[in-house]
Protein backbone atom coordinates (compact mmCIF):
# COMPACT_ATOMS: atom_id res chain seq x y z
CA UNK A 1 0.00 0.00 0.00
CA UNK A 2 1.30 3.37 -0.80
CA UNK A 3 2.16 6.25 1.71
CA UNK A 4 -1.04 8.36 -0.19
CA UNK A 5 -3.66 5.31 1.18
CA UNK A 6 -2.62 5.01 4.34
CA UNK A 7 -2.81 8.68 4.83
CA UNK A 8 -6.49 8.30 4.07
CA UNK A 9 -6.63 5.74 7.00
CA UNK A 10 -4.82 8.14 9.35
CA UNK A 11 -7.89 10.36 8.82
CA UNK A 12 -10.61 7.36 9.38
CA UNK A 13 -8.15 6.16 12.26
CA UNK A 14 -8.28 9.63 14.27
CA UNK A 15 -12.27 9.71 13.68
CA UNK A 16 -12.00 6.02 15.34
CA UNK A 17 -13.40 4.59 12.07
CA UNK A 18 -10.75 2.27 11.23
CA UNK A 19 -11.34 -1.35 12.06
CA UNK A 20 -8.25 -3.15 14.32
CA UNK A 21 -6.69 -5.45 11.53
CA UNK A 22 -6.17 -2.16 9.07
CA UNK A 23 -5.29 -0.08 12.53
CA UNK A 24 -2.61 -2.55 13.56
CA UNK A 25 -1.32 -2.57 9.64
CA UNK A 26 -1.34 1.18 10.17
CA UNK A 27 0.86 1.32 12.99
CA UNK A 28 3.11 -0.93 11.66
CA UNK A 29 3.42 1.58 8.65
CA UNK A 30 3.81 4.34 10.88
CA UNK A 31 7.11 2.80 12.83
CA UNK A 32 8.48 2.43 9.62
CA UNK A 33 7.25 5.94 7.90
CA UNK A 34 8.62 9.13 8.87
CA UNK A 35 6.19 10.99 6.24
CA UNK A 36 3.11 9.53 7.74
CA UNK A 37 4.30 10.30 10.97
CA UNK A 38 4.46 13.66 10.09
CA UNK A 39 1.15 13.67 8.61
CA UNK A 40 -0.38 11.90 12.19
CA UNK A 41 0.68 15.11 13.65
CA UNK A 42 -0.19 17.46 11.19
CA UNK A 43 -3.59 15.96 11.05
CA UNK A 44 -4.31 16.18 15.05
CA UNK A 45 -3.07 19.48 14.96
CA UNK A 46 -5.03 20.77 12.68
CA UNK A 47 -8.03 19.14 14.79
CA UNK A 48 -6.86 20.92 17.90
CA UNK A 49 -6.70 24.20 15.56
CA UNK A 50 -10.36 23.57 14.16
CA UNK A 51 -11.50 22.30 18.13
CA UNK A 52 -10.30 26.00 19.41
CA UNK A 53 -13.34 27.99 17.37
CA UNK A 54 -16.00 28.39 19.70
CA UNK A 55 -19.36 27.64 18.46
CA UNK A 56 -21.81 30.29 17.79
CA UNK A 57 -25.21 30.49 19.66
CA UNK A 58 -28.67 30.15 18.69
CA UNK A 59 -29.98 33.91 19.09
CA UNK A 60 -32.22 34.63 21.64
CA UNK A 61 -34.74 35.27 18.56
CA UNK A 62 -34.87 32.04 17.62
CA UNK A 63 -36.63 31.03 20.21
CA UNK A 64 -39.56 33.43 20.26
CA UNK A 65 -39.45 32.37 16.44
CA UNK A 66 -39.89 29.13 16.52
CA UNK A 67 -41.42 28.96 19.67
CA UNK A 68 -44.56 31.19 18.55
CA UNK A 69 -44.90 29.35 15.69
CA UNK A 70 -45.47 26.28 17.57
CA UNK A 71 -48.08 27.99 19.77
CA UNK A 72 -50.22 27.88 16.74
CA UNK A 73 -50.39 24.19 16.41
CA UNK A 74 -50.81 23.76 20.32
CA UNK A 75 -54.44 21.82 20.15
CA UNK A 76 -53.02 19.67 18.36
CA UNK A 77 -49.80 18.97 21.13
CA UNK A 78 -51.93 19.26 23.89
CA UNK A 79 -53.75 16.94 22.72
CA UNK A 80 -50.87 14.31 22.64
CA UNK A 81 -49.58 15.45 26.01
CA UNK A 82 -52.77 14.54 27.44
CA UNK A 83 -52.90 11.11 25.67
CA UNK A 84 -49.13 11.09 27.53
CA UNK A 85 -49.76 12.30 30.73
CA UNK A 86 -50.94 9.56 33.82
CA UNK A 87 -53.86 8.27 34.55
CA UNK A 88 -54.39 10.75 37.75
CA UNK A 89 -52.84 13.82 36.35
CA UNK A 90 -55.62 13.55 33.60
CA UNK A 91 -58.54 12.76 36.05
CA UNK A 92 -57.71 15.88 37.95
CA UNK A 93 -56.63 18.25 35.40
CA UNK A 94 -58.32 21.50 35.08
CA UNK A 95 -57.90 24.72 33.40
CA UNK A 96 -55.80 27.59 34.58
CA UNK A 97 -58.26 29.72 35.96
CA UNK A 98 -59.78 27.21 37.73
CA UNK A 99 -56.52 25.78 39.18
CA UNK A 100 -55.55 29.84 39.97
CA UNK A 101 -58.64 30.09 41.74
CA UNK A 102 -58.16 27.20 44.48
CA UNK A 103 -54.84 28.15 44.72
CA UNK A 104 -56.08 31.66 45.55
CA UNK A 105 -59.06 30.10 48.00
CA UNK A 106 -56.04 27.83 49.71
CA UNK A 107 -54.02 31.24 50.13
CA UNK A 108 -56.83 33.23 51.29
CA UNK A 109 -57.79 30.47 53.99
CA UNK A 110 -54.08 30.36 54.98
CA UNK A 111 -54.18 34.06 55.65
CA UNK A 112 -57.71 33.82 57.47
CA UNK A 113 -55.93 30.68 59.42
CA UNK A 114 -52.40 32.70 60.43
CA UNK A 115 -54.41 35.78 61.72
CA UNK A 116 -56.85 34.03 64.02
CA UNK A 117 -54.51 31.71 65.53
CA UNK A 118 -51.05 33.72 65.56
CA UNK A 119 -50.42 35.29 69.14
CA UNK A 120 -51.08 39.05 69.04
CA UNK A 121 -52.29 39.67 65.51
CA UNK A 122 -48.83 40.23 64.76
CA UNK A 123 -47.90 39.74 60.34
CA UNK A 124 -47.23 35.89 60.66
CA UNK A 125 -44.89 36.08 57.32
CA UNK A 126 -43.35 32.28 57.97
CA UNK A 127 -47.05 30.93 58.16
CA UNK A 128 -48.14 32.73 55.28
CA UNK A 129 -45.69 31.66 53.02
CA UNK A 130 -45.80 27.83 54.23
CA UNK A 131 -49.55 27.98 53.13
CA UNK A 132 -48.22 29.48 49.81
CA UNK A 133 -45.35 27.00 49.34
CA UNK A 134 -48.58 24.46 49.75
CA UNK A 135 -50.86 25.60 47.57
CA UNK A 136 -47.76 26.23 44.32
CA UNK A 137 -47.50 22.24 43.17
CA UNK A 138 -51.30 22.55 43.12
CA UNK A 139 -51.14 25.29 40.51
CA UNK A 140 -47.95 23.47 38.83
CA UNK A 141 -49.99 19.96 38.62
CA UNK A 142 -52.76 21.49 36.92
CA UNK A 143 -51.81 24.66 35.25
CA UNK A 144 -48.48 22.60 33.70
CA UNK A 145 -49.84 22.54 30.04
CA UNK A 146 -50.93 25.81 29.55
CA UNK B 1 -33.96 7.96 20.86
CA UNK B 2 -36.99 10.02 22.31
CA UNK B 3 -39.16 8.46 24.67
CA UNK B 4 -42.94 9.36 24.85
CA UNK B 5 -42.67 11.87 27.75
CA UNK B 6 -40.07 13.88 25.38
CA UNK B 7 -41.79 16.90 24.16
CA UNK B 8 -40.99 18.88 20.82
CA UNK B 9 -39.94 21.52 23.34
CA UNK B 10 -37.09 19.45 25.14
CA UNK B 11 -35.63 18.78 21.55
CA UNK B 12 -35.91 22.12 20.69
CA UNK B 13 -34.12 23.27 23.49
CA UNK B 14 -31.28 20.18 23.46
CA UNK B 15 -30.75 21.01 19.84
CA UNK B 16 -31.00 25.03 19.23
CA UNK B 17 -27.69 25.94 19.55
CA UNK B 18 -26.11 22.79 17.51
CA UNK B 19 -28.67 22.92 14.58
CA UNK B 20 -28.00 27.18 14.47
CA UNK B 21 -23.97 26.47 14.63
CA UNK B 22 -23.83 23.66 12.01
CA UNK B 23 -26.37 26.12 9.72
CA UNK B 24 -23.99 29.13 10.74
CA UNK B 25 -20.63 27.40 9.69
CA UNK B 26 -22.15 25.75 6.82
CA UNK B 27 -23.92 29.24 5.58
CA UNK B 28 -21.31 31.64 7.10
CA UNK B 29 -24.02 34.33 7.42
CA UNK B 30 -26.33 35.28 10.79
CA UNK B 31 -29.30 35.48 9.59
CA UNK B 32 -29.15 33.13 6.83
CA UNK B 33 -28.37 30.69 9.44
CA UNK B 34 -30.91 31.34 11.58
CA UNK B 35 -33.80 31.40 8.82
CA UNK B 36 -32.13 27.93 7.93
CA UNK B 37 -32.34 26.67 11.97
CA UNK B 38 -36.27 28.05 12.35
CA UNK B 39 -37.12 26.28 9.25
CA UNK B 40 -35.30 23.01 10.91
CA UNK B 41 -37.27 23.04 13.84
CA UNK B 42 -40.61 23.92 12.22
CA UNK B 43 -40.39 20.24 10.22
CA UNK B 44 -39.08 18.64 13.17
CA UNK B 45 -42.20 19.68 14.67
CA UNK B 46 -44.13 18.52 12.33
CA UNK B 47 -42.67 15.18 11.59
CA UNK B 48 -43.00 14.68 15.31
CA UNK B 49 -44.05 11.16 15.12
CA UNK B 50 -40.96 10.11 12.60
CA UNK B 51 -39.33 11.39 14.87
CA UNK B 52 -39.90 8.72 17.70
CA UNK B 53 -39.04 6.38 14.92
CA UNK B 54 -35.76 7.85 13.63
CA UNK B 55 -32.45 5.20 14.55
CA UNK B 56 -30.31 8.33 15.10
CA UNK B 57 -31.91 10.97 16.53
CA UNK B 58 -29.16 13.61 16.12
CA UNK B 59 -28.31 12.14 12.22
CA UNK B 60 -32.32 12.53 11.89
CA UNK B 61 -32.16 16.21 12.89
CA UNK B 62 -29.12 17.36 10.78
CA UNK B 63 -30.34 15.51 8.16
CA UNK B 64 -33.68 18.14 8.20
CA UNK B 65 -31.18 21.00 8.98
CA UNK B 66 -29.14 19.94 6.18
CA UNK B 67 -31.87 20.07 3.38
CA UNK B 68 -32.95 23.65 5.10
CA UNK B 69 -29.07 24.59 4.39
CA UNK B 70 -28.71 23.77 1.39
CA UNK B 71 -31.75 25.04 0.06
CA UNK B 72 -30.77 28.44 1.16
CA UNK B 73 -27.29 27.85 -0.44
CA UNK B 74 -28.75 26.38 -3.83
CA UNK B 75 -31.11 29.98 -4.15
CA UNK B 76 -27.75 32.03 -3.48
CA UNK B 77 -25.95 29.91 -6.31
CA UNK B 78 -28.39 28.83 -8.43
CA UNK B 79 -25.84 27.66 -11.08
CA UNK B 80 -23.35 25.77 -8.87
CA UNK B 81 -23.33 22.11 -8.31
CA UNK B 82 -22.98 21.50 -4.97
CA UNK B 83 -23.11 18.26 -4.01
CA UNK B 84 -20.74 16.34 -6.89
CA UNK B 85 -17.74 15.70 -5.34
CA UNK B 86 -14.65 17.46 -7.22
CA UNK B 87 -11.00 17.16 -7.35
CA UNK B 88 -10.81 20.52 -6.19
CA UNK B 89 -12.34 21.23 -3.15
CA UNK B 90 -11.64 24.88 -2.60
CA UNK B 91 -14.71 27.28 -2.96
CA UNK B 92 -12.42 30.28 -3.88
CA UNK B 93 -8.01 30.90 -4.61
CA UNK B 94 -5.97 32.58 -2.64
CA UNK B 95 -7.47 33.43 0.97
CA UNK B 96 -4.00 35.30 1.32
CA UNK B 97 -4.99 38.32 1.77
CA UNK B 98 -7.18 38.62 4.19
CA UNK B 99 -5.21 36.42 6.75
CA UNK B 100 -1.68 37.20 7.13
CA UNK B 101 -2.62 38.97 10.40
CA UNK B 102 -4.44 36.20 11.99
CA UNK B 103 -3.77 33.46 14.63
CA UNK B 104 -3.39 29.96 13.44
CA UNK B 105 -6.89 29.08 14.64
CA UNK B 106 -8.12 32.02 12.69
CA UNK B 107 -6.61 30.66 9.92
CA UNK B 108 -7.75 27.59 10.15
CA UNK B 109 -11.25 29.03 10.35
CA UNK B 110 -10.57 31.00 7.22
CA UNK B 111 -9.76 28.14 5.11
CA UNK B 112 -12.67 25.97 6.25
CA UNK B 113 -14.75 29.06 4.87
CA UNK B 114 -13.34 28.14 1.39
CA UNK B 115 -14.10 24.87 1.20
CA UNK B 116 -16.56 23.90 -1.06
CA UNK B 117 -19.94 22.95 1.04
CA UNK B 118 -19.69 19.96 0.72
CA UNK B 119 -16.22 19.24 2.04
CA UNK B 120 -16.87 21.97 4.65
CA UNK B 121 -19.86 19.88 6.04
CA UNK B 122 -18.37 16.77 6.08
CA UNK B 123 -15.70 18.20 8.63
CA UNK B 124 -18.37 20.60 10.53
CA UNK B 125 -20.61 17.04 11.33
CA UNK B 126 -16.93 15.31 12.14
CA UNK B 127 -15.12 18.05 14.10
CA UNK B 128 -17.52 20.06 15.75
CA UNK B 129 -20.81 17.88 15.76
CA UNK B 130 -18.81 14.70 16.73
CA UNK B 131 -21.42 12.61 14.35
CA UNK B 132 -20.22 8.97 13.19
CA UNK B 133 -19.42 7.94 9.25
CA UNK B 134 -22.95 6.11 9.45
CA UNK B 135 -24.80 9.10 10.87
CA UNK B 136 -22.86 11.40 8.49
CA UNK B 137 -24.10 8.70 5.94
CA UNK B 138 -27.36 9.74 6.56
CA UNK B 139 -27.18 12.84 7.14
CA UNK B 140 -25.92 13.60 3.91
CA UNK B 141 -26.99 10.98 1.81
CA UNK B 142 -22.93 9.81 0.83
CA UNK B 143 -22.03 6.31 1.22
CA UNK B 144 -19.69 5.96 4.64
CA UNK B 145 -16.66 5.23 2.00
CA UNK B 146 -17.38 8.77 0.42
CA UNK B 147 -17.68 9.72 3.85
CA UNK B 148 -14.18 8.28 4.70
CA UNK B 149 -12.56 9.52 1.56
CA UNK B 150 -14.30 12.89 1.64
CA UNK B 151 -12.26 13.79 5.05
CA UNK B 152 -9.60 12.71 4.45
CA UNK B 153 -9.52 15.15 1.07
CA UNK B 154 -10.79 17.96 2.96
CA UNK B 155 -8.55 17.46 5.76
CA UNK B 156 -5.84 16.80 3.47
CA UNK B 157 -6.25 20.17 1.53
CA UNK B 158 -6.67 22.22 4.77
CA UNK B 159 -3.44 20.86 5.69
CA UNK B 160 -1.62 22.22 2.78
CA UNK B 161 -3.44 25.22 2.59
CA UNK B 162 -2.49 25.82 5.78
CA UNK B 163 1.26 25.24 5.81
CA UNK B 164 1.11 27.19 2.60
CA UNK B 165 -0.42 30.21 4.25
CA UNK B 166 1.57 29.49 7.52
CA UNK B 167 4.75 29.86 5.21
CA UNK B 168 3.45 33.05 3.22
CA UNK B 169 3.34 34.60 6.46
CA UNK B 170 6.51 33.92 8.04
CA UNK B 171 8.24 35.25 4.79
CA UNK B 172 5.85 38.43 5.18
ZN1 LIG C 1 4.01 6.42 4.79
Amino acid sequence: MKCDEYQEQLSALIDNELADQESELLFTHLSECAACRATLRSELELRANLKEDVPPLAPRELDEKVLSTMSKAEGQLDARRVMRRGVWQRNVSMRWPLAAAIAGLFLIGGLAVTSVWSPCNKPAEPQVRIVYITALPIVEVHGYFP
Amino acid sequence: MIDGGQSFVHVYHRYKHRVYAYCYRLLRHPQNAEDAAQETFVKIHRSLDQLENAASLQAWIFSIARNEAFTILRRLRPMEELETETENVWDEENPLEKVVQKERAGIVQHCLGLLKPMYRELLILKEYEQLSYAEISQVTGASESAVKSGLFKARRAMRKKLESILKERDEI
